[in-house]
């Protein structure tokens, strides 16, 4: 179950007064988030498998908690995730780059996405989330923001995988309606 | 890793408290008090004040020497609590940042306009244009460190920019201590010293910044 920025950004303003439950959902949420942000950026970079993404997720929500001082009521809270995933993910390789293995460092700012832009794709993937039908909203968000398969996202949701696929072409068509064109979201 | 996410996330989640929204600016304003007065301190224990401070007060051109590094601080001190949030970089704010540089550089041309060729070089120059430029930046060390702190308990994704930001207001900081030392009134030397001096600042702080800040 992936949530749009909304609801997001009200469990983030609860976890900031102090609500336990919601900052329980708001980390589950986040975790979600994180995973697929992290696994994008680490097959951008070609690098990392997949026990290191989950030590970069742990380390993200780690900042996440002892940072969320940080957070800025006016920004989308996906945005300052992902700002802080990618920050962990670019430590990350650095610290492998430094023990021996060879990656291009200096490209790595350039390979991933400048933190403005990412943070307009979440947001604007978050606004189109909202205006998708309810049944369709977590199937999408886990293929096109987790960046699941869409066999594993049918399972989770319960649907074929050719009504998945129907779906998040209508879900993407109504992107390209909204934003003019389909381009620049991933 | 032994520890599965989920622990993790309910290990945190059970550390829910309260948060204070607004923690970076009033650390923010907590480091910049102490630095000030940190190098207030310095530079009167070390330098001394400028004897003349009764009569000072009625010259323009040290009210505009005073409102350059005030308001060279106030405009880093924005860049700088912007740039402590991740996702924030340095670009856009350029701008902000230049508009005091901008401001007494207008001065000191207009003052120079108006000298004769003769006059110019003692404007700029002065008499203590390399001590300016060598000592203003050692005043700034200890406001640099305290805003280095405010940075390591914060989140900046720019990290080169906001060092950058924070060399600038240590740098500014600085600038207002050593101000109550200096009687070099001058426009065309604050625009090119004091403005210097803090810039070097500025710059070392890009450097320093990413290996200092780690988080």
């Amino acid at each position: 179950m992936s949530i749009p920025e909304s609801q997001l950004k009200d469990l983030m303003l609860r976890s900031m007064a102090g609500d336990e439950a919601a900052y329980r959902s708001l980390l589950d949420a986040i975790a979600r988030l994180v995973r697929g942000h992290v696994g994008r950026l680490l097959s951008r970079a070609r690098a990392g498998n997949t026990a290191d993404a989950e030590d970069i997720v742990q380390d993200v929500l780690i900042a996440v908690h002892t940072r969320r001082h940080t957070y800025d009521a006016a920004y989308p809270v996906g945005a300052w995730v992902h700002a802080i995933a990618r920050h962990k993910v670019i430590d990350h390789l650095r610290a492998r780059a430094r023990t021996g293995s060879s990656l291009p460092i200096d490209d790595l700012e350039d390979l991933l996405p400048a933190p403005e832009e990412a943070a307009d794709a979440v947001w604007d993937v978050a606004r189109v989330l909202d205006r998708l039908p309810p049944a369709l909203r977590s199937p999408f968000a886990a293929v096109k923001l987790e960046g699941r398969s869409i066999a594993e996202a049918a399972r989770t949701a319960g649907m074929s995988e050719t009504a998945l696929k129907v779906a998040i072409h209508r879900g993407m068509k109504r992107l390209s309606r909204i934003f003019g064109s389909g381009n620049g979201v991933a | 890793m032994a520890l599965q996410t989920e622990d993790l996330i309910a290990r945190l989640a059970a550390d829910a408290r309260p948060v204070d929204a607004h923690r970076i600016l009033r650390t923010t304003l907590v480091a910049a008090t102490l630095g000030l007065a940190a190098a207030i301190l310095m530079v009167v224990e070390t330098i001394g004040m400028r004897r003349d401070w009764a009569t000072a007060w009625g010259d323009p051109r040290v009210l505009a020497k005073i409102l350059f590094v005030l308001t060279a601080a106030a405009a880093a001190a924005l860049v700088f609590v912007r740039l402590a949030r991740p996702g924030r970089t340095l670009k856009p704010l350029i701008g902000l940042l230049a508009l005091p540089f901008a401001g007494i550089a207008v001065l000191a041309s207009i003052e120079l306009g108006m000298a004769g060729p003769q006059d110019m070089p003692a404007l700029v120059f002065g008499s203590s244009w390399t001590f300016c430029l060598t000592y203003l930046p050692l005043y700034a060390i200890v406001p640099f460190g305290a805003l280095v702190a405010v940075l390591r308990s914060s989140a900046p994704t720019d990290l080169r920019g906001a060092g950058f930001a924070a060399g600038l207001f240590a740098g500014s900081l600085a600038a207002i201590a050593y101000a109550v030392h200096c009687t070099e009134d001058a426009m065309a030397f604050v625009a090119a010293w004091y403005a210097g001096a803090i810039l070097i600042v500025g710059l070392l702080g890009a450097l320093l910044a990413p290996r200092l800040v780690r988080w």
